[in-house]
């Protein structure tokens, strides 16, 4: 987090454009561009790939919309934060955006694919070769695989959230507005999925 | 085959080692922190990437704010509905100069010092401001015009402040070979959609892919500027930037006589 942006992202400034200060508005915006632009453009790398076309266009949107809804109801979200509970004002503000980017492109992108309350695997496990020692030739594969079968934005979230951010369970259900059993069902199925796509890479890996 | 537990931890360290390609400079990018050096760095890097997370230009970044604010029903609206109209005006036209400027290669020695002539009165760094009177219908010029030998090219970033009240001036400039910046123009197009009275007028004078890249630096020196307007610029911005200061008071004209 860039030192100015901390510094100049106050709960004052919060309170001025919550009571209408357009000038004080200006600097907030200006202060919270750079976070909510860092976090939108991390998640719409993992949720598209950096190759994606329009991916800029996208990224912007999305910065518009998460700052819309920041400042919107006389900044309702923004004066949520309570110090108390111990994330900094940027920290708390990176963690909405977190929140409003899954929420604005689960909207546009329902998540027929993977229904939330379904816990079944998404593909079933088969059975495969004894242990073996992942290369990162392997990783890579496997990682692929699996990427290429979360195909919306709400499933691929999820596994960067647990599976490579190694958040816990009470974050990834605050972030994400579900219920514990809703999240123990995302870990299930992403790590039956991943069992079963090393399954196929090993098996392919050892009749080649 | 190994335990789904560790190969989620296999999996999930070799993707954090795959985007952990996002060094802080990706960050400190789109931050607006890193000086053109760096900026080109990334960007040939990684050209994806680096339109990923490279910040707004300065024109980008005050259409987005005056948008965001309109949206969330900050401050006036009525007012502030019409000041984006204008603004959206002003913001083409100097997308338009800024991309003119831009698609010229990078280049250009040390800055050199500016003067701000206007209607053939000069002004130089540091000489005492006494604003000109302009009343809307006349036309005005402002010329910055390198006072030694300017060898590259150069743009600006225009604001008009009053007390805390920042606001970006994109009005329509003309770039001569030599480096003299020309704004001109009728007066009510020159500051269209802006209050009467008086107004300080900030330019900053720098290499194009400076403005680009340190367009976000500016904007918040200026705003320090604001509260005190003979505040230094931050070390950073010092020697790739100039800013000159003058000062506008705007009026209506007259009725005629009955």
């Amino acid at each position: 987090m860039p030192e100015n942006t901390e510094s100049s992202l106050t709960p004052e400034l919060v309170r001025k454009t919550a009571d209408g200060d357009r000038v004080a508005g200006r600097q907030l915006v200006l202060a919270l561009r750079p976070i909510v632009h860092v976090t939108v453009a991390r998640m719409a790398l993992r949720i598209r790939g950096k190759r994606a076309n329009q991916m800029r266009r996208e990224v912007d949107d999305l910065v518009q919309d998460v700052l819309i809804t920041l400042l919107s109801h006389r900044c309702r979200k923004l004066l949520a934060w309570d110090p108390t509970r111990g994330r900094s004002l940027p920290s708390f503000v990176g963690f909405i955006a977190q929140r409003e980017v899954l929420s604005i492109l689960r909207r546009r992108e329902p998540d027929e694919l993977l229904p939330t309350d379904d816990p079944a695997p998404i593909v079933e496990p088969t059975s495969g070769p004894e242990q073996a020692a992942i290369s990162k030739d392997l990783l890579e594969k496997i990682y692929q695989a699996a990427d290429a079968r979360l195909t919306t934005p709400l499933s691929k979230t999820m596994f960067g959230w647990l599976v490579i951010d190694e958040r816990s369970v009470e974050e990834v259900r605050e972030l994400a507005g579900m219920t514990d059993d809703a999240v123990y069902g995302w870990r299930k199925r992403i790590s039956d999925l991943l069992k079963a796509v090393a399954n196929e890479v090993l098996l392919k890996s050892s009749r080649s | 085959m190994p335990e789904p537990k560790d190969l989620e931890s296999a999996i999930g360290g070799y993707a954090r080692d795959r985007e952990g390609a996002l060094d802080p400079r990706w960050e400190a990018l789109a931050s607006g922190q890193l000086g053109p050096s760096d900026m080109r760095a990334l960007q040939e890097l990684d050209p994806a990437l680096y339109e990923v997370f490279r910040p707004p230009s300065h024109v980008e970044g005050a259409a987005l704010t005056e948008r965001v604010l309109d949206a969330a029903n900050v401050g006036s609206s009525k007012r502030a509905r019409w000041r984006a109209g204008l603004a959206v005006v002003a913001v083409a036209t100097a997308c338009v100069a800024l991309a003119l400027l831009l698609a010229r290669p990078p280049s250009g020695g040390p800055l050199p010092d500016y003067e701000i002539v206007m209607n053939d009165e000069v002004w130089r760094t540091g000489d005492p401001v006494v604003p000109a009177q302009r009343t809307r219908g006349a036309p005005w010029r402002i010329d910055l015009r390198p006072s030694t030998r300017n060898e590259g090219p150069v743009g600006f970033l225009g604001f008009l402040v009053r007390e805390n009240d920042v606001r970006p001036w994109a009005p329509p400039a003309e770039v001569g070979p030599k480096g003299t910046i020309r704004i001109s123009g009728p007066v009510e197009t020159l500051f269209a959609g802006v209050p009467e009275g008086q107004w300080d007028i900030f330019l900053v004078v720098a290499r194009p892919e400076v403005l680009e890249a340190r367009a976000t630096s500016i904007t918040k020196a200026i705003h320090v500027m604001a509260a005190a307007p003979s505040a230094p610029l931050p070390p950073a911005l010092q020697g790739e930037c100039l800013v000159l200061h003058t000062k506008v008071r705007l009026e209506v004209p007259r009725a005629p006589s009955p």
